[in-house]
């Protein structure tokens, strides 16, 4: 079998017929890119946006609520919830911009490779402060709507239970958006991964 | 005078084999296709302000095309079963053996590692090892040692 003649007929034939497309750039851009890089930094840029909002809605409930235990911990939330916007922000802002798509296919796949795997690790150190804090203050404020906080927080069965989520939490959390990780790119990491080690291999 | 969106997409359309072949030997279902070529043409026009004419619209197609396809996330819900018509090339002949050739040749590649198709691809549409390894990001020695091995491979696969 002559293989160029054999691709010269593939090329003649199926790959050169197909559905005549009027193209129009206009088009292109109504469809929003579907590489993962691109979602991943808009997803970034929403969840920022929700930190903020809820960072403001803990400066409300902390101007409505005199109590000294519930403004800690809100302000602790307020804290944490800006720190994590600002820490993304800064990550955004220092990744360096990806390569062209018309770089060599080595560069541009590490590049993908490397910072895909930067967001994973930021995403899940932003878990282990965040969920913990969350859960205090959201433990804190879910008592006091129930029962006098003075009260309750005398009674050494709340800081241990308080305690004892944080100890669970914390871990449970970065194992959590570790696993969401891997569940939502781990597949496309490796099938990258597989991708850069062929290439590279010489046989 | 040509607006640069008139000129891209005349070379785009004249081209347009290119982004067909390259998506139908990377994934198989229709839908897919149809995402994988939009993400192409997406890409290609995002790129565009940076094609100073240095090489072919083709040769930089080619970059596109295949840089899109190696970093693409196919969608694992989608069957992998697709239609007939989808899979392979509209050539089955059984009397024609040229085309039961095409089809051989074009399912043998189609079992190739993803960056081995790239690497084939170029080749067989007449790239020189420098120019695949410059597009690559190899070395032409480099290339040179994966094409003679991916050459083997198909033809093992073909005579399977």
């Amino acid at each position: 079998m002559d293989i160029q003649e054999a691709w010269k007929s593939l090329n003649e034939g199926h790959f050169a017929s197909g559905e005549t497309t009027r193209l129009a750039v206009g088009d292109l851009m109504r469809h929003p890119s579907e590489s993962p890089m691109a979602k991943l930094r808009r997803n970034a840029r929403i969840n920022m946006g929700f930190a903020v909002v809820f960072a403001i809605l803990f400066v409300v409930l902390f101007a409505l609520n005199p109590h000294p235990y519930i403004r800690i911990c809100l302000g602790v939330l307020i804290l944490a919830y800006l720190a994590a916007v600002v820490f993304t922000a800064l990550k955004l802002r220092s990744l360096p911009p990806l390569p062209d798509m018309s770089a060599p296919l080595l560069t541009v796949m590490r590049a993908y490779h490397d910072q895909l795997r930067v967001w994973l690790d930021l995403q899940e150190k932003v878990a282990l402060f965040i969920y913990p804090v969350s859960v205090v203050g959201g433990g804190l404020l879910g008592i006091a709507s129930e029962i006098d906080l003075d009260t309750a927080l005398q009674k050494p069965a709340v800081w241990w239970i308080l305690g004892g989520a944080v100890v669970v939490i914390t871990p449970a959390a970065h194992w959590l958006a570790r696993w969401m990780g891997k569940i939502a790119f781990g597949k496309y990491l490796d099938q990258i991964k597989t991708n850069i080690d062929v290439l590279e291999k010489s046989e | 005078m040509l607006t640069p969106e008139h000129i891209f997409l005349q070379q785009v359309e004249a081209n347009m084999g290119i982004i067909r072949k390259i998506v139908h030997l990377y994934v198989e279902h229709p839908d897919d296709r149809r995402d994988l070529q939009q993400e192409i043409l997406y890409q290609a026009w995002k790129a565009f302000p940076g094609f100073q004419g240095l090489s072919k619209f083709s040769t930089w197609l080619y970059r596109i095309s295949l840089n899109t396809v190696l970093t693409f996330r196919k969608r694992e819900s989608r069957s992998t079963t697709a239609p007939l018509e989808a899979v392979g090339p509209d050539i089955a002949a059984p009397d024609d053996s040229t085309s039961d050739n095409a089809e051989r040749l074009y399912h043998a590649i189609r079992q190739l590692k993803e960056t081995d198709r790239a690497l084939i691809l170029l080749h067989f549409d007449g790239f020189g090892n420098d120019e695949i390894a410059d597009i690559a990001g190899l070395s032409a020695n480099h290339v040179a040692v994966k094409l003679h091995r991916i050459k083997t491979e198909l033809t093992k696969r073909i005579n399977a």
